[in-house]
């Protein structure tokens, strides 16, 4: 079931957006609020007006009844309810709209630390925005505190993390200071890793418990640069992995599956071997249908059966050889169930969805799914149940 | 596309350079072209390709060039990233780091046997005065100590050496209390015919976590014959042991090599077969050496390398005929080689490196305190050619390591610049042995078309890359030997 990370609400005396933390007071002390903490409500109504006198934080009820005597900030008559949950960190705009910035009860959140980029890669489902200079999402400063610290795993992506720099190496150690047994896992497509200086400040900064997941779409220099629109990237990327190796960090190579480079599989998982034997892990990724992704989608996407022998071979050929392997948005019907082992639920919760073939299949509980931004025309022809 | 560029804005020249790399034709059936980067990747064209390769005619923006591009053999544009290069040598080289890790005892020359082949000059029983002294022990134990290398192995050798074993006892034990203060991990190997364990010795191998070695030369007709004991059955004395030895320690600790002799040419199946028999999952094939006794032979025992080559080729095709058939057996020296050509690390085969592993690998300590760059450089020296001692054992580890001995070994076996190994395809995956190289040729550097050395070497890689391309079957297969070698565990995927 596909649970989005918005709703809509009405709301009283929020006058610009607000990042907050949802605490449920229901059963617990108010006395145990902090500064941005707002109190939740699971229950409504009657439990609201019980509480307002006691209870100056702000407030987010779920239900529509709102207490008389309260004059502080309050949301209300909240569309979905269900989206919402105790430790999740919202963000309430004035005009009633509220994102879902961290699901506390979701195994995937991230933060988006920038939407700038430097890379332009052809099937990015996150386009850049164009902008001069280098945005910062501010809002990263507050949310980091509140976070639950025992939150599992952290993701950090964007944009270009480390375009940021400096600041990205604040954000890593305020998430080591808040979150110190949170697992981080940093997207980036470790192009500025190549200066040493920055990757040691980085490696210093970020926990043990970080990995960082860098793309390399082939093992020819063109075709990377092609596939990610940039001369050179393909050399920057090779020295920033081994800048960061030598840190120490954990390193997850991720590779997108298109027609340009599908053929190769044989050669890519070689040069790995023969390159980086050192890294965590590498992941096979189908393209995720929106952004650039969905616009040339017809120029990009490949049947995972038509290279179905590669792809046995190439994940047998990193199993052999120690190098931990996945494949990531591939639904199991569309790939040989020798590799069904090697499969994720990749696609986050929220995102996910089902055809009505599905239910009729005996692997829907393993399998990752569908992307809920896809369409007819933007999947797979092959989805078809698999029976035991 | 709209807004996205071509493939072809993203080639950065039509020309390609060339980048250092080795190559030599392979003969039928593969018939192609093997070229091999510093670091020691390759890949195969064919003649015509080959070429146009090097006459710069090759079309960049498809394969074979993108591979050859891939394997650092050639780049477009300005930056033929010489540090990637670099980083994949340096971890080809890796042993040079860490200075001499295996450390060899010969702790007595006394031996009961008489094996025709003999390479150690052994004594007999009577002569107690070849056994190590406590004295002398003691030197060795602080030596040991004192080498830069954290993880070490100790080997105890002979003669026979559970002949002298309240020396190994007395060995042992003082490393083993001493290891942590020093900062080693320290890992026990025995190389014994097994003939005089007991009780307390099996005790003493468990406590310790022994390695055990012993020699099986074939099946027991073809072992009694070569290793005589007094009219005993050796054959069936140390198969006894080795039985006894597996209710106490793990199989995979337990290990045979074969001297083949030239009675076992003609026998390449009998003698594999043994080895299956016997439990084993590997045997190591190793030809007779011309050190110690051996070179006294009589003519009709010693044999040509031609002949050995020959008997070694015959056994590994059944080896992998065994393989097919899906039982898991390998053949160690091969294994060895594998696994530098199909993994990024060295094989670490201290007698293959460039520099070669003496003294700066391994060190050998005589029973008597001399000190040797290794085996080989003790047995010419019992023969009277003292050139790679590097002195006394109640000497210091750095004076020890700062010999001539050591000095000479390494300037001798610099492959990289030893005429004809250096532009050899195979240079990246060999080494030499300046020792065997005086004893055949009167210098430590000889003539490539004189060593004997050189002749098995190429052939074994002639032999190896053939069927690493002859068949899938065999390319799967051999490479699970490389993995195996070179110790690399399989990934089964997380949950």
């Amino acid at each position: 079931m596909t649970l989005p990370l918005h709703t809509y609400c009405k709301t009283k005396r929020i006058s610009h957006p607000t990042i907050c933390k949802l605490v449920d007071i229901t059963y617990s002390n108010p006395n145990d609020l902090h500064e941005m903490d707002f109190a939740y409500f699971t229950e409504s109504y009657n439990h609201a007006c019980q509480y307002a006198s006691s209870v100056e934080r702000p407030l987010v009820i779920l239900g529509s009844s709102v207490p008389d005597n309260f004059n502080g900030k309050i949301a209300y008559s909240v569309e979905h309810p269900e989206r919402l949950a105790a430790n999740d960190i919202i963000k309430i705009y004035p005009n009633g709209r509220i994102n879902i910035l961290i699901r506390n009860s979701d195994p995937s959140n991230s933060l988006f630390v920038t939407e700038s980029c430097n890379s332009k890669c052809i099937f990015c489902s996150q386009p850049p925005r164009n902008s001069n200079g280098i945005d910062i999402n501010e809002d990263i400063i507050q949310i980091i505190p509140l976070i639950d610290s025992n939150l599992n795993t952290i993701g950090i992506t964007g944009g270009e993390p480390t375009l940021l720099e400096d600041k990205f190496v604040d954000i890593l150690h305020n998430i080591k200071h808040y979150l110190p047994n949170t697992y981080v896992h940093i997207l980036s497509n470790g192009r500025k890793l190549s200066s040493r200086d920055l990757s040691r400040e980085l490696a210093e900064a970020a926990s043990e418990n970080a990995t960082w997941g860098i793309p390399l779409y082939s093992h020819s220099k063109q075709k990377h640069d092609y596939l990610v629109q940039t001369s050179g990237a393909f050399i920057e990327t090779i020295r920033g992995i081994y800048n960061i190796a030598a840190f120490r960090q954990k390193i997850e190579i991720r590779f997108v599956l298109t027609t340009h480079n599908a053929y190769y599989l044989k050669e890519y998982v070689e040069f790995i071997w023969r390159n980086m034997p050192f890294i965590d892990h590498l992941a096979i990724m189908a393209i995720e249908p929106i952004g650039y992704a969905k616009y040339y989608f017809h120029k990009l996407w490949i049947e995972p059966y038509t290279v179905s022998d590669d792809l046995m071979r190439s994940l047998e050929y990193l199993e052999q050889r120690g190098i931990h392997a996945s494949l990531y948005n591939f639904p199991l019907c569309t790939i040989p169930v020798e590799v069904h082992r090697f499969a994720k639920k990749s696609i986050s919760q929220w995102k996910t969805k089902y055809l009505d073939t599905c239910e009729m299949c005996s692997l829907k509980k393993q399998c990752c799914g569908l992307f809920s931004s896809s369409n007819t025309v933007t999947t797979s022809k092959m989805i078809h149940a698999l029976c035991d | 596309m709209d807004w996205a560029l071509p493939e072809s804005n993203f080639i950065e020249s039509d020309s390609y350079m060339l980048l250092p790399f080795r190559y030599k034709l392979l003969n039928t059936p593969i018939n192609k072209c093997l070229l091999v980067s510093d670091a020691g990747e390759h890949f195969l064209l064919a003649e015509d390709d080959f070429r146009d390769f090097i006459s710069k005619k090759l079309d960049v923006t498809c394969e074979p060039y993108k591979s050859l591009e891939a394997k650092n053999i050639a780049y477009t544009g300005n930056d033929p990233m010489l540090d990637l290069i670099a980083t994949k040598v340096r971890t080809k080289k890796a042993y040079l780091r860490s200075g001499p890790s295996l450390h060899e005892i010969v702790v007595t020359l006394r031996c009961d046997h008489s094996c025709h082949y003999c390479q150690v000059t052994r004594k007999p029983l009577s002569n107690v005065d070849c056994d190590m002294s406590k004295v002398t022990a003691d030197h060795v134990i602080r030596n040991i100590l004192e080498s830069p290398s954290r993880d070490i192995t100790v080997e105890f050798q002979g003669g026979e050496p559970l002949l002298n074993f309240s020396i190994i006892e007395y060995i042992t034990h003082k490393l083993d209390t001493k290891k942590e203060e020093w900062g080693k991990s320290i890992s026990y190997t025995i190389v014994s015919t097994l003939h005089h364990i007991s009780t307390d010795i099996i005790n003493f191998f468990v406590k310790y976590d022994f390695n055990i070695c012993t020699s099986i030369d074939g099946p027991e007709w073809l072992h009694n014959s070569n290793r005589q004991c007094a009219g005993a059955n050796t054959y069936k004395k140390t198969v006894n042991a080795i039985y006894r030895l597996r209710y106490h320690i793990e199989s995979r600790k337990i290990s045979a090599l074969t001297t083949i002799s030239k009675q076992a040419l003609g026998y390449t199946k009998e003698v594999v077969d043994t080895y299956i028999e016997l439990g084993f999952d590997s045997i190591f094939l190793r030809p007779i050496s011309e050190y110690g006794f051996a070179s006294k032979m009589p003519s009709g025992k010693a044999y040509s390398i031609c002949e050995y080559l020959d008997f070694y080729i015959g056994a590994l095709n059944y080896i992998l005929e065994i393989n097919r058939s899906g039982k898991f057996f390998t053949e160690v020296y091969s294994s060895i080689l594998l696994s530098s050509i199909l993994t990024p690390y060295s094989h670490g085969y201290i007698d293959l490196r460039s520099p070669c592993g003496g003294g700066i690998g391994t060190i050998v300590y005589n029973y008597d305190g001399g000190v040797f760059t290794c085996d080989e450089a003790r047995m010419i020296a019992e023969m009277g050619n003292s050139q790679f001692k590097m002195g006394h054992v109640s000497d210091s580890y750095n004076n020890l390591i700062s010999s001539d001995a050591v000095y000479v070994c390494m300037n001798s076996s610099i492959t990289e610049c030893i005429p004809g190994c250096d532009e050899c395809a195979y240079q990246p995956f060999c080494g030499e042995c300046p020792v065997q190289s005086l004893v055949n040729n009167g210098t430590p550097i000889s003539n490539r078309k004189d060593s004997v050395h050189c002749k098995k070497h190429k052939t074994l890689f002639d032999t190896l890359f053939e069927l690493l391309y002859s068949s899938d079957d065999n390319k799967q297969i051999l490479n699970t030997w490389a993995l195996h070698q070179a110790e690399i565990v399989s990934a089964h995927p997380r949950c």
